[in-house]
């Protein structure tokens, strides 16, 4: 008997031994299937920061470029811009130079030529003169010459 | 759809242009001072002047406001 109960006993503590490790060993597993869940979701999310640096760089890249562009379009049209202006303003000095050229010599021409003798002291009738020039064109500018 | 942004034209296309100066008054009328026929004849080519000045802002204007697709309009 007492050697049946020494075996019953013997055999519990080993049972008992076997269930410990049993356990310890499963928990160990469990522990490490959570140590590579979180393994993996940290990996996910640094790949997704990842992504998203890449994505917003090179977005940012793309801007760059079409601002450069813009830039140079509006240089380049300031520049056009400014050589219009130039060309207008050398004409417009060219076109009054010449029209008050033609104002000259077309009152040299007629007093010097022999038929415009007689407009040359033709005047204008008050009327007519003042509907043009207002009184301004009647101030004795002139008149002193006794014309 | 796309709207056309308008750039503002320089004063000097949009500024007036100025009328030529009176002529003298170098003939007389019954004892005043008065226009000599002569002297308003010879103010024409001003004026002609002006309208060439006018036209030629016209078409610098149109020149610098003239669209991508509108060239040689």
């Amino acid at each position: 008997m007492r050697v049946l109960y020494t075996a019953i006993f013997l055999a519990w503590i080993a049972s008992l031994w076997a269930t410990h490790s049993w356990s310890v060993d499963h928990g160990a597993q469990q522990q490490q299937k959570l140590d590579q869940q979180e393994r993996d979701r940290l990996k996910q999310q640094r790949d997704d920061a990842r992504n998203e640096r890449d994505a917003a760089a090179s977005g940012l890249s793309a801007l760059r470029v079409t601002l450069d562009a813009k830039t140079r379009a509006m240089q380049a049209q300031a520049h056009m811009f400014q050589a219009v202006m130039a060309d207008r303003d050398r004409l417009q000095r060219l076109i009054d130079q010449r029209n008050q050229q033609a104002h000259t010599d077309l009152l040299k021409a007629a007093h010097e030529a022999p038929d415009c003798a007689a407009l040359a002291r033709l005047p204008l009738c008050p009327a007519v003169a003042e509907r043009l020039w207002g009184s301004a064109a009647n101030q004795p500018v002139q008149a002193a010459r006794g014309r | 759809m796309p709207v056309p942004a308008y750039r503002p034209l320089d004063h000097r296309l949009t500024d007036p242009i100025p009328d030529p100066p009176p002529p003298p008054a170098n003939c007389t009328w019954q004892g005043q001072p008065i226009v000599c026929v002569l002297d308003g004849l010879a103010q024409i080519p001003l004026y002609q002047g002006r309208l060439q000045q006018s036209n030629a802002d016209r078409a610098t204007a149109a020149r610098l406001t003239e669209q991508p697709g509108e060239q040689g309009k």
